[in-house]
C-alpha cells in the first residue's frame, strides 16, 4: 500500500519534472530569490532559482531518465519497495535541486543530498558485504571532493561578494581568488563525476540495483559535475590554470577509465569505466574554453544520459533474469545461443545502446561525440595545446571506447566459433562455472513495465542525434568512424580466437584501491587507536592520578584523626602560636 | 593600677588553662581548665576596660557576654562527660577514642 | 513579560520541592505526569516569551533583516529583572534574556519536555521516578536560569546548581551493569566542571577587580579593551573553566564516560543541554567583556578547537560502545562551535550558535536512539548487539541512519548550517586574528567533516546493515513504539525544518 502510494508519488514526480522543463522550455531566463537572511555583515545567505537553456536541458533529462527507472524499477525490485522508491524519488529532487538552484548554497544541498541518496540507494542490498562497503566509499570520496567544493563557495562567494550564482562575475573577483575558487569547486566536481584521483568510488557502486545506477550515471550524481561546471562556465574560462587542470584531469581520467573498462569482466564494471570515461570527454570539452566545447559538451551529456541509462536497464534486465552480469556466468547461458534469443527485445536495445556509446555512425553518440572533437579541433588549430592535448585523447579513447564495446557485445551475445561450448576466456574466473548447465528454459524479456523503458531510451538514443540540427563535419566524421573500426577489429578477432588477455595491471584497476587503502585507510585506523589510547593512558592518566593523589593524601591525613581531643587541642594552639610568631615576624 | 599586672594575672591563668587542657586526662579537669581561660580572657577584658575608660563600657558588656557563653558551654560539656560516663564508666579523654579513624569501616570510593 | 521569565525559573523548581514532598507511593506514579506538564508548560511559556521577543512591535524590531548589527554577545535585555541581592558584595539579582538566550532556552524547555514525556512510558530499572523527575526539573531551572542571568555571580549559582542532579542522576538512574563504573563516571564529571567552575568564579572576581562590576549588561556595553595583565588572567581562567564544561580538548575526558553511562534521559540533556552552558558562556561573557584579551587567547582556542574535531572524530572511529561513540561525536562537534567561537567573526559566532542549537537536537535524538536500542538489547556494546539492525528494528534503524546523517552536517539537516558558517568564519576571521591559522584550522577541520562522516557510515555499517541470517531478530524486540515516537518527532521535524530554513535562526542572529 504504501508502496504503490510512494510508486504513484515518484513516477509522479519525474511527470512534473518533464511538464516544468516542456513549460520552461523558451521562457526567458529569469531568477527569484525566496528566503534569505544575513549572517554576517556582507554574508547574504538565500534561496534562489533560476531558469535558462541549461536549467531545461537538465530538467528534461531528469525527468526522462527519473521516469524510465521508475517505471522500470516497478518491474525490477521485489522488496523494500517504500523506502527505495522514496529514496529514489528524493535523489531526482535533489537533481532537481541543483539544476534550478541560483544559490550556491541551495545547490550545495542538493549536491549532497545526492551523495547521500546514492549512499542509501547503493546500499540497498545491505546484507551483501560489497554494497555495504561500495555505498560507504561512495559516500566518503564524494564527501572528500564535497569539503574542496565548500571552500570554493567560500572562496568565490566571498571574492564575489554574494552567494548568488547569477551576480557572480569574473571580474569582479582577483586572479588568484578565482583561480583558487575554481580549483577548489574543481575539486567536489572531480569526487561527484568520479574522476582521476577520486575515480574509484563509482565502478565499486555497482552492486547497487541497477536502476539506481542507470539514475546515478545517466541524469544525476555524476552529471551533477559537468552541470555544475557549464553553469559558472564564465568563471572557469577566467580561470585558466583550472582550465589546465580540468583538461589534465579529464584526459587522464578518459584513457585510464577505457583501459579499466577494457579489462573488465563484468557487464555493470565495464558500464561503470565507461561512464567515467564518457564524462571525462565532456569535461574535456568544457576545459576546451570555448562555447562550441560546452555546446559539444552538453550535448554529449544528452545523449549520453539516453544511451547509458539504456545500457543500464539492459544491465538490469540480465541481472534481474540470471541473477549476476558477471561475463562467466552469462556465458553459461551464451554458449548455448539463448541469451539473444530468449531476450529479443533486451539484445536489440542493448545493441543500439551499445552502437551508440561506440560511436556508430548514426546514433546519436556518434554525433556528440564528433562535436567534441570538432570543437577540440578548432581550438587546437587556433593554437592551443589544451586543444590539442583533448584532440588525441578523445581519439585514443575513441578506439578503446570502440573496443570495449565489442568486446562486451560479442561475449555476452555471442557463441564464440572457436571455443563453442567452452566459456572461453573467463574460465579463470570461476572453476565451478562447467559443472552445471544453466536452466535456460525460464529466460525470458521481463514485464513490459521494463521494457517500455528500454524501448524509450532506444528511440532516445538511436534519434537524440538528429535533435541538434544535423551538421556534419565529413573529414572527422570519417577519421572518427575508422578509429571506431581500429578499436572494434582487434575485439573480434579476439573473440573469434575465444581470447580475452587482460593485464594483471588493467585487471587490478592500476592498483590505487589498494594503494589509497595502504596510504589512507590503514594510518587513519592507526590513528583512531592512537586517539583512543591517547584519551585513555594519557590524558585520562592525569586524571586518574589527580583522583590517586587525593585518595593518597586523605590516607595520610586520616591517620591524624585520632580520636584524642587533646591532640588536636594541641596541634591548634601550636598552630596559633605559630601564626602568631609569623605575624610578629612580617608586622616587624 | 597598672594596667600590666592584671595581664600578667591573665596571661598566667590562660597558660595553666592550656597546660591543663592539653595535658590532663580527666574531663572534668579539663573542662575546668577551658573555664580558666575564658576567665583570663574575662579578665584581660576587664582590664582593658578599665584602662580605656571609652564610656561604653565595651569590655564589660563583653565580659558578660563570655560569662553566660561559659555558662552554656560548661552545660553542654558536662552534659557530654555524663555520656560519657554513663557510656564508657569513665571519664578518661585519652580512653574515650570513639572518634577516631577506623580504616576497616571506610569504603573507597574513588 | 520578566514575570513570565521569573516563572520560566520558579515553576519547575517548585514542583521539584512539591515532588520530594509528595508521599512515596502516589508520588512516583504522578511524577511523570506532573513533570510532562509542568515542563510542557514551561515549553509554552518559552515559547510565548519568545514571540513576545522577536515580534514585529517588540523591543527588536525585526524588518526583513535590518537589525542593527551589534557586537558580539551584546545583551539587549528584554524581560529584565533587575534587583540588589547581595549589595556588600556588589551582586544583583540580574536576568534578562535577548536573541542569543532565547533560542537555548526553548531548547532546554523541549528537551526536558520531552523527557519527561519519554518516562512516562520508558523508565530506568532503578525506579525512583518521582526524585528523577524533580531533579530533571531542576536542571531545566539551573541551566534556563543560566541562560537567562545577566550577572556574573548569578550565572555562576545556576552553573553549579545544574552539577549536583545532573551528577545524581548519573550516580543513582545510569547504567545497571556498572556500579563502580556510573559511580566513577559521576564523580569524574562533577569533580572536573567544579574545578572548571571553581576557575571560572577567581576569573569573574578578577574581571570585578578590572572593571568594578558583576552586572554582564553594563560590561558588554563598556568592555574591558586593553590587552595583558589581569585581564588576560582573567580571560584565561574563564575560558579554561568554561572549556571544561563545552568540553574542549584536552580537558573532555569527563564526557564519554559521563555521556555512557548516564540513563536515556540524562545523557540527553548532558548533551542537549548542559554542554551548551559552556560555549553560551563564551560568547556571552568572554568575547564582549574581554574583547581585547579574548582575541589573544583565540587562536589557542581555535586550535585546540580543530584538534578536538580531529581528535574526537579519530576515537569515535576506534570505539566498540554505541553511547560512547555518539558521545565522542559530541567533543568533534563542540570543537566546531569552540572554532567559530574562537573565530571572532560574525559569520563563526552565528555558526557557532546556530550549531549549539542543532547539536542540541541531533545529538539528543541520538541519544534517544542509542537509549532506545540499549534498552532493547541490554548493552550498547556494538558487538554484543549485533549487526543487521534494519531487519531487527527497522524503524530504529533508519532514523538512526537519519540521524547520523544530521550530525554528520548533510545539507539540508540541521547539523549543516553551523559547521558551514563555522568554516566560513574560519575563511575571514575577526580582524585581530592571524588570518593564516585560521586557514589552516579551516582546513584541517574540512577533513574532519570527512573523518566524522566516515565515522557515522562506520556505525550505520556494523549497526544497521549486515546479513540478517546471521543475526536473527529477538521475539520480545518490538520497533519503534508509540511513546518514542511522540517523543522524538518533535526534534526530526526541527532538523528537517532547521536544515531547510534556516534564517528562522539565523535572523535574529546579527553581528559586527
Amino acid at each position: 500500500m504504501i508502496a504503490t502510494a510512494w510508486r504513484v508519488i515518484g513516477v509522479g514526480f519525474s511527470l512534473l519534472v518533464i511538464l516544468t522543463a516542456a513549460l520552461l522550455h523558451g521562457v526567458d531566463p529569469q531568477q527569484a530569490d525566496f528566503a534569505g537572511s544575513y549572517a554576517g555583515i556582507h554574508t547574504y545567505i538565500s534561496f534562489g532559482v533560476r531558469t535558462d537553456d541549461l536549467t531545461v536541458l537538465m530538467l528534461a533529462v531528469v525527468g526522462v531518465v527519473s521516469a524510465c527507472v521508475q517505471v522500470y524499477s516497478i518491474g525490477y525490485l521485489e522488496k523494500r519497495v517504500a523506502s527505495y522508491t522514496a529514496l529514489v524519488t528524493l535523489f531526482t529532487a535533489a537533481m532537481v535541486t541543483v539544476v534550478v538552484s541560483d544559490s550556491l548554497f541551495l545547490l550545495l544541498i542538493g549536491w549532497e543530498v545526492m551523495g547521500a541518496c546514492s549512499y542509501l540507494l547503493i546500499g540497498h542490498y545491505w546484507e551483501r558485504q560489497d554494497a555495504r562497503a561500495g555505498a560507504m566509499k561512495a559516500f566518503l570520496m564524494t564527501r572528500l571532493g564535497d569539503v574542496g567544493f565548500l571552500f570554493g563557495i567560500f572562496v568565490l562567494g566571498v571574492a564575489g561578494d554574494t552567494f548568488r550564482i547569477s551576480d557572480l562575475h569574473a571580474d569582479q573577483m582577483s586572479s588568484p581568488a578565482l583561480t583558487a575558487g575554481t580549483l577548489l569547486l574543481l575539486v567536489g566536481v572531480v569526487g561527484k563525476s568520479a574522476q582521476v584521483p577520486l575515480q574509484t568510488w563509482l565502478p565499486d557502486a555497482m552492486p547497487g540495483p541497477s536502476p539506481v545506477s542507470a539514475l546515478i550515471h545517466a541524469a544525476t550524481m555524476v552529471a551533477a559535475g559537468v552541470f555544475v561546471i557549464a553553469r559558472l562556465f564564465d568563471l572557469f574560462t577566467a580561470a585558466d590554470a583550472t582550465l589546465t587542470v580540468l583538461a589534465i584531469v579529464a584526459c587522464v581520467t578518459m584513457v585510464f577509465a577505457a583501459l579499466c573498462a577494457m579489462a573488465a569482466v563484468e557487464v555493470k564494471r565495464v558500464l561503470a569505466w565507461s561512464t567515467v570515461s564518457q564524462l571525462a570527454i565532456m569535461f574535456a570539452g568544457l576545459s576546451l574554453g570555448t562555447r562550441d566545447g560546452r555546446h559539444a559538451a552538453l550535448f554529449h551529456l544528452l545523449t549520453h544520459a539516453a544511451f547509458k541509462g539504456l545500457l543500464f536497464l539492459c544491465a538490469g534486465v540480465l541481472l534481474h533474469q540470471v541473477g549476476s552480469a558477471a561475463f562467466v556466468v552469462l556465458r553459461r547461458y551464451t554458449r548455448r545461443g539463448v541469451l539473444r534469443k530468449a531476450m529479443p527485445v533486451t539484445f536489440v536495445t542493448m545493441t543500439i545502446g551499445l552502437g551508440a556509446l561506440a560511436g556508430v555512425p548514426g546514433l546519436a553518440g556518434f554525433f556528440s561525440k564528433d562535436s567534441v572533437v570538432e570543437a577540440a579541433w578548432d581550438h587546437a588549430r587556433d593554437g592551443s595545446t589544451v586543444g590539442w592535448v583533448v584532440l588525441v585523447s578523445v581519439c585514443l579513447t575513441a578506439v578503446m571506447t570502440a573496443f570495449y564495446c565489442v568486446r562486451l557485445w560479442l561475449w555476452v551475445f555471442f557463441r564464440t566459433p572457436a571455443l563453442a561450448g567452452a566459456l572461453g576466456a573467463f574460465e579463470a574466473d570461476d572453476p565451478m562455472a562447467d559443472l552445471e548447465d544453466p536452466d535456460t528454459s525460464k529466460l525470458h524479456d521481463g514485464s513490459w513495465l521494463m521494457l517500455a523503458p528500454l524501448i524509450l531510451l532506444a528511440i532516445a538514443a538511436a534519434g537524440l542525434g538528429y535533435a541538434d540540427g544535423v551538421h556534419i563535419d565529413w573529414p572527422i566524421a570519417l577519421v572518427t568512424t575508422v578509429l571506431a573500426l581500429f578499436g572494434a577489429l582487434p575485439a573480434y578477432s579476439l573473440w573469434q580466437r575465444g581470447a580475452d588477455p587482460r593485464p594483471v595491471l588493467l585487471e587490478r584497476e592500476f592498483g590505487v584501491d589498494s594503494a589509497y587503502q595502504r596510504l589512507f585507510v590503514v594510518p587513519v585506523q592507526w590513528f583512531a587507536k592512537l586517539a583512543v589510547g591517547g584519551d585513555r593512558d594519557v590524558i585520562g592518566g592525569y586524571v586518574r592520578a589527580a583522583g590517586k593523589a587525593g585518595t593518597l593524601a586523605s590516607e595520610g591525613f586520616r591517620r591524624l584523626q585520632t580520636g584524642n581531643v587533646q591532640t588536636y587541642l594541641t596541634a591548634a594552639v601550636v598552630g596559633v602560636v605559630a601564626l602568631a610568631i609569623l605575624a610578629g615576624v612580617i608586622g616587624s | 593600677m597598672p594596667l600590666i599586672l592584671p595581664l600578667l594575672l591573665a596571661v598566667l591563668l590562660f597558660c595553666l588553662g592550656v597546660y591543663g587542657v592539653l595535658a590532663r586526662r580527666n574531663a572534668i579537669t579539663i573542662l575546668m581548665s577551658f573555664e580558666l581561660m575564658l576567665n583570663a580572657v574575662n579578665l584581660n577584658l576587664v582590664a582593658f576596660d578599665a584602662w580605656r575608660l571609652d564610656g561604653l563600657a565595651t569590655g564589660q558588656t563583653l565580659a558578660v557576654f563570655v560569662i553566660t557563653l561559659a555558662a552554656a558551654e560548661i552545660g553542654l560539656g558536662l552534659a557530654i562527660v555524663l555520656l560519657l560516663f554513663r557510656g564508657h564508666g569513665h571519664v578518661d579523654a585519652d580512653t574515650a577514642r570513639d572518634l577516631r579513624e577506623q580504616p576497616e569501616l571506610q569504603e573507597n570510593e574513588l | 513579560m520578566s514575570w513570565l521569565l521569573i516563572a520560566l525559573l520558579a515553576v519547575p523548581a517548585l514542583t521539584a520541592a512539591l515532588l520530594w514532598a509528595l508521599p512515596a507511593g502516589t508520588g512516583e506514579r504522578v511524577a511523570a505526569i506532573v513533570g510532562s506538564v509542568i515542563s510542557g508548560l514551561v515549553l509554552i511559556g518559552s515559547g510565548v516569551l519568545w514571540w513576545k521577543l522577536v515580534r514585529p512591535d517588540g523591543p527588536s524590531v525585526l524588518t526583513a533583516g535590518d537589525l542593527p548589527r551589534t557586537l558580539p554577545g551584546k545583551v539587549h535585555g528584554y524581560a529584565e529583572t533587575d534587583v540588589s541581592w547581595i549589595p556588600s558584595l556588589d551582586v544583583r539579582f540580574h536576568l534578562g534574556i535577548d536573541t542569543i538566550s532565547m533560542p537555548l532556552i526553548a531548547l532546554t524547555a523541549l528537551l526536558v519536555f520531552l523527557c519527561c514525556l519519554y518516562s512516562l512510558r520508558i523508565t530506568p530499572r532503578a525506579g525512583r521516578m518521582r526524585s528523577l523527575i524533580a531533579l530533571l526539573l531542576v536542571i531545566e531551572t539551573g541551566v534556563i536560569g543560566t541562560f537567562s542571568a545577566l550577572d556574573l555571580v548569578l550565572f555562576f549559582l545556576f552553573f553549579e546548581v545544574v552539577l549536583i542532579p545532573m551528577w545524581l542522576v548519573i550516580d543513582i538512574w545510569g547504567d545497571d551493569h556498572d556500579r563502580a563504573g556510573r559511580r566513577r563516571a559521576a564523580t569524574t564529571f562533577v569533580l572536573m566542571t567544579v574545578l572548571g567552575s571553581a576557575l571560572m568564579l577567581l576569573g569573574f572576581l578578577l574581571v570585578h577587580r578590572l572593571t568594578g562590576s558583576f552586572d554582564i549588561e553594563y560590561l558588554s556595553s563598556h568592555p574591558w579593551r586593553s590587552s595583558g595583565g589581569t585581564g588576560l588572567k582573567a580571560a584565561l581562567l574563564i575560558a579554561v573553566g568554561l572549556a571544561v564544561k563545552m568540553p574542549l580538548w584536552p580537558l573532555h575526558i569527563w564526557l564519554p564516560d559521563a555521556h555512557a553511562k548516564a540513563p536515556t534521559v540524562g545523557s540527553v540533556l548532558l548533551a542537549g543541554v548542559l554542554l551548551k552552558l559552556g560555549s553560551y558562556g563564551m560568547i556571552r561573557i568572554l568575547l564582549p567583556v574581554l574583547p581585547g584579551d579574548s582575541a589573544t587567547i583565540a587562536p589557542y582556542l581555535g586550535g585546540l578547537s580543530t584538534v578536538a574535531i580531529i581528535a574526537g572524530s579519530l576515537a569515535c572511529l576506534a570505539q566498540t560502545d554505541v553511547k560512547r561513540l555518539i558521545a565522542y561525536s559530541s567533543v568533534g562537534h563542540m570543537g566546531f562551535i569552540g572554532l567559530g567561537i574562537a573565530t571572532m567573526s560574525p559569520e563563526g559566532l552565528t555558526g557557532a550558535l546556530f550549531a549549539n542549537i542543532a547539536h542540541g537536537i541531533i545529538t539528543g535524538l541520538l541519544f534517544f536512539l542509542a537509549g532506545a536500542i540499549k534498552d532493547r538489547h541490554d548493552t550498547s556494546d556494538l558487538r554484543a548487539i549485533g549487526r543487521a539492525l534494519y531487519a531487527r528494528l527497522p524503524r530504529i534503524g533508519g532514523l538512526l541512519t537519519f540521524a547520523c546523517l544530521a550530525s554528520l552536517g548533510l545539507p539540508g539537516l540541521a547539523g549543516f548550517w553551523g559547521e558551514m558558517l563555522v568554516l566560513l568564519g574560519a575563511y575571514h576571521p575577526g580582524n585581530l586574528l592571524p588570518r593564516t591559522t585560521f586557514l589552516v584550522f579551516m582546513v584541517v577541520a574540512g577533513i574532519g567533516t570527512v573523518l566524522t562522516a566516515a565515522y557515522f557510515l562506520r556505525l550505520v555499517r556494523n549497526l544497521c546493515q549486515g546479513d540478517p541470517a546471521e543475526y536473527p531478530a529477538a521475539a520480545f524486540a518490538v520497533d519503534l513504539s508509540r511513546i518514542e515516537l511522540i517523543a522524538w518527532a518533535p526534534l526530526i521535524v526541527l532538523t528537517v525544518f532547521l536544515g531547510l530554513w534556516p534564517w528562522f535562526l539565523l535572523q535574529y542572529w546579527t553581528f559586527l
